[in-house]
């Protein structure tokens, strides 16, 4: 299971329950810096739940109790004295239906970096929007229209922004949780080409549905059933030659 | 069939919001030619000798509800804040039954607990000499108003959709930055929904401000004094209008104070739909 390259996350026997429910059943897995790292699973598998644990975003939900690690270079993100606010700002995260601010599109992407007070208005901060928007490959089709409001965009469009607007907070690692379910081809095209580019400075993880998608935008995949990790790998590995029986079921087709 | 019935319905609303300040404004018709539009900024209230000054009553009107609101929303948005945000479910339903429960009480009784705690602390604790004054009127109303902006702040606040809770969290936005930047902005509308429904309520009540303004005709003195009984639109119909000869001068005077009320309430709403 362990990679040549350097892991910016790992995770040791990582359980979660919510209420009494045992959703993850000790997971261990370590997610390289600057790939993308692809979960994968039938519905209800605790991808997701797992992909939540990585920034925290459980916490918040009634009942949910989490126990093992979870190593971000080293230092685990559930110690008693991690912040867990500036966590989020070093682990990004995408979700599952674009979720832009109901502001304008300058808006969108200056509003973390302002809060956090990273910087003022001004021309810094328009470097900055102006980076993010096309290191998120959405400048070219945005930038005639930065006082509209993001609200307006395609639904494609949406997710690049907020893919930029995560980008602005300067973060290391970016969770995408099924960033592509709600697009249609082309946008989903669009995002992986961007998952691609994305991975020379972040590392990137990503939940999907799509095994497709897993076989072409990501480096490594992993597995999920029942709340168990099956098995983890190289992508091009898993794809071609699963060492797991019901890993080759579910990437063939015969299960899920 | 449905679709008729619903346009008769829409029909009838919009009848009865004209028809109001229409009747109103014709019932008020002697009194207006008899008085004179000046009476709108004229002091002096005696009807035995034709004096019709309805300012002092529009003051005290204006006085009862900024003193409602300068109190009520800061403490009933509060509220819903720490009832949605701060107590964990179980709690935050038990907050919103009693908000319900004082929601639901008759305004005859917020006047009678007026006059029993209200008016006596404040003799006491300021030094009155009963204690009816505009500040006790302002205090009723809103105690009265209270629960109708918290609990609509609160409704508002747990139907913030969760994507855009998310959002924030997922931009490390800690607990006051997530309140005022997005849970606030995102509740706004129907926290503003809130506050008018309770301005109307403000603005119309008449028993439990009847029952503890003082009905003192004459203005403030000086014009921010509100330790002084006076009197309200509201009050001075409730109190008048039964005592005044249908068809008088004075009966169609307090038709005219309800149309500046009817005006007040109207421009009051005006402005506050008008959108950046």
């Amino acid at each position: 299971m362990s990679t040549d390259t350097n892991n910016k996350l790992t995770i040791r026997d990582l359980k979660l329950w919510y209420d009494d429910f045992e959703a993850l059943h000790g997971v261990d897995l370590d997610i390289p810096s600057g790939k993308v790292t692809a979960f994968i699973g039938p519905s209800g598998c605790g991808k997701s739940t797992f992909l939540r644990c990585l920034n925290r975003m459980n916490d918040r939900i009634p009942g949910c109790r989490v126990q093992g690690d979870v190593l971000l270079e080293g230092n685990d993100i559930y110690a008693p004295d991690v912040d867990v606010v500036q966590l989020r700002t070093h682990i990004g995260m995408v979700f599952q239906k674009p979720n832009p601010f109901p502001k304008s599109i300058y808006e969108n992407i200056a509003y973390a970096p302002r809060i956090h007070g990273m910087m003022q208005d001004g021309p810094d901060m328009d470097a900055l929007v102006e980076t993010a928007l096309k290191k998120a490959s959405i400048w070219d089709e945005v930038k005639d229209k930065l006082k509209q409001p993001g609200t307006a965009l395609s639904g494609g469009q949406q997710q690049r922004l907020c893919i930029a607007r995560t980008i602005a907070i300067q973060p290391d690692v970016i969770l995408m949780d099924e960033p592509c379910s709600a697009l249609d081809p082309i946008a989903t095209a669009k995002i992986e080409e961007l998952m691609d580019e994305l991975k020379q400075e972040y590392t990137i993880v990503i939940v999907t549905h799509n095994m497709q998608q897993a076989a072409r935008a990501s480096d490594f995949t992993a597995y999920f059933y029942l709340g168990d990790l099956i098995e983890y790998g190289k992508t091009t590995d898993i794809f071609t030659a699963p060492k797991n029986q019901r890993t080759e079921d579910y990437i063939t087709g015969r299960f899920g | 069939m449905l679709k008729p019935g619903l346009g008769l319905a829409i029909l009838l609303m919009l009848l009865a919001a004209v028809a109001v300040p229409v009747f109103l404004l014709q019932a008020s018709i002697p009194f207006w030619q008899a008085a004179g539009i000046s009476s709108i900024w004229s002091s002096e209230w005696y009807p035995y000798e034709q004096l019709y000054g309805l300012l002092p009553a529009i003051i005290g009107t204006s006085w009862a509800i900024l003193i409602s609101l300068a109190i009520a929303i800061p403490c009933s948005v509060a509220a819903a804040i720490a009832a949605s945000e701060m107590l964990p479910p179980m709690l935050a339903e038990k907050a919103r039954i009693g908000m319900e429960v004082l929601a639901g009480i008759p305004s005859i009784v917020y006047g009678l607990i007026g006059l029993w705690v209200l008016l006596p602390l404040l003799q006491s604790s300021l030094d009155l000499l009963t204690g009816h004054s505009l500040l006790a009127a302002g205090l009723m109303l809103a105690l009265m108003i209270l629960p109708t902006i918290m609990l609509m702040t609160m409704d508002a606040l747990q139907q913030v959709p969760a994507d855009q809770r998310e959002a924030g969290l997922s931009l490390g936005l800690d607990w006051t930055a997530q309140l005022t930047r997005i849970l606030l902005p995102a509740a706004w509308p129907g926290i503003r929904s809130g506050i008018l429904l309770s301005l109307g309520r403000a603005l119309g009540e008449t028993m439990a401000v009847m029952l503890v303004v003082g009905s003192m005709d004459r203005l403030p003195q000086p014009v921010y004094n509100i330790l002084q009984p006076a009197q309200t639109l509201t009050s001075r119909i409730g109190r008048e209008i039964g005592e005044a000869a249908f068809g008088s001068i004075h009966f169609s005077s307090l038709m005219a104070a309800g149309l500046m009320l009817a005006i007040m309430g109207l421009s009051i709403s005006l402005l506050a739909n008008k959108r950046p």
